[in-house]
């Protein structure tokens, strides 16, 4: 599995730290129901089948989170983006 | 500080012993780094400090910028290793004066060790644990990779096209890497050469 970085370039996955779901967003703990949405963001995942955003960290090159798009069927890698654009964007959810 | 190598190995030749060497080794000693990353989106304001001080903008793709005193190698988006001969005088203070507040300026000096690495099976060598494509259509003189070789993080970057490579590795991890670097040389023949101070190899 090669991931495309979009600052080294094409790279083994080996150089790669998987950190997963890439379209969690961390609540805010001073809301009401903040355990039960702690629980669910720490704990609950979908299994997706098909392409799935995740994070993956190059800490074996520029030690950068990326967000990669990955289809979980056969690790097909459909592109990877810094991912301080996709959070400084707000686009993914 | 002491050369690098003088546990690891003396000057001589290793492996294959007819021929040419396919693999010529040299340490190169004195010589000065520096971390340079650029605070908050500040990596513009940076490489134009960098470019009235230093005469070149640090580049923003792997690569390196020679200017004059000392080298920008690319380390990661906003993120450079300076480069330079042994100075007098702490390069922190200088590259620090340099940059102001649009970069954080921290002396690696010591931290690594630096490698030369030129012949005709160089990139023979370096591909046997090297996952990048080390081929001229993939990486030229001037190119930088931030990768792993034998499983160690390294700077490796081209300063020739015959080729010759320099790489730079944690000063701890080296007897890892040269214990690598001499079994893949071995077969084409390895000349370990006299370390030399990097004020000599400004190239
Ligand atoms: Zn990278």
């Amino acid at each position: 599995m090669r991931i495309p970085c979009p600052h080294c370039g094409p790279r083994t996955h080996e150089e790669f730290t998987y950190y997963g779901d890439a379209t969690v967003r961390r609540p805010s703990s001073s809301s009401p129901d903040a355990v039960a949405a702690f629980y669910d963001y720490v704990y609950t995942r979908d299994n997706p089948f098909g392409l799935h955003r995740e994070l993956w960290f190059h800490q074996g090159g520029c030690h950068e989170w990326l967000v990669v798009e990955r289809d979980t069927r056969n690790h097909a890698i459909k592109g990877a983006v810094p991912a301080r654009d996709v959070f400084k964007a707000g686009e993914s959810k | 500080m002491a050369d690098a190598l003088h546990f690891a190995f003396n000057p001589g030749r290793l492996g294959h012993r007819e021929g040419a060497p396919g693999l010529v080794l040299q340490e190169l000693t004195q010589f000065t780094l520096a971390s340079v990353i650029a605070c908050k989106d500040q990596a513009a304001q940076a490489a134009a400090a960098a470019q009235r001080a230093f005469g070149t903008s640090p580049p923003m793709a792997p690569a390196t910028a020679a200017g004059n005193a000392l080298t920008f190698i690319w380390s990661g988006p906003g993120h450079w290793l300076a480069l330079g001969p042994h100075a007098t005088g702490a390069v922190e203070a200088r590259l620090g004066t340099a940059f102001g507040t649009h970069a954080s300026v921290f002396d690696q000096s010591g931290s690594r060790v630096l490698l030369e690495l030129r012949g005709p099976r160089a990139r023979d060598v370096l591909a046997k644990g090297m996952s990048i494509d080390l081929h001229p259509r993939a990486f030229r003189t001037g190119d930088v990779a931030v990768t792993t070789a034998s499983h160690l993080a390294v700077h490796l970057w081209q300063v020739a096209d015959e080729p010759v490579y320099r790489l730079l590795v944690v000063r701890t991890w080296f007897d890892s890497l040269w214990r690598w670097l001499a079994a893949s040389a071995a077969e084409y023949g390895c000349e370990v050469l006299a370390p030399a101070p990097y004020a000599s190899h400004t190239a």
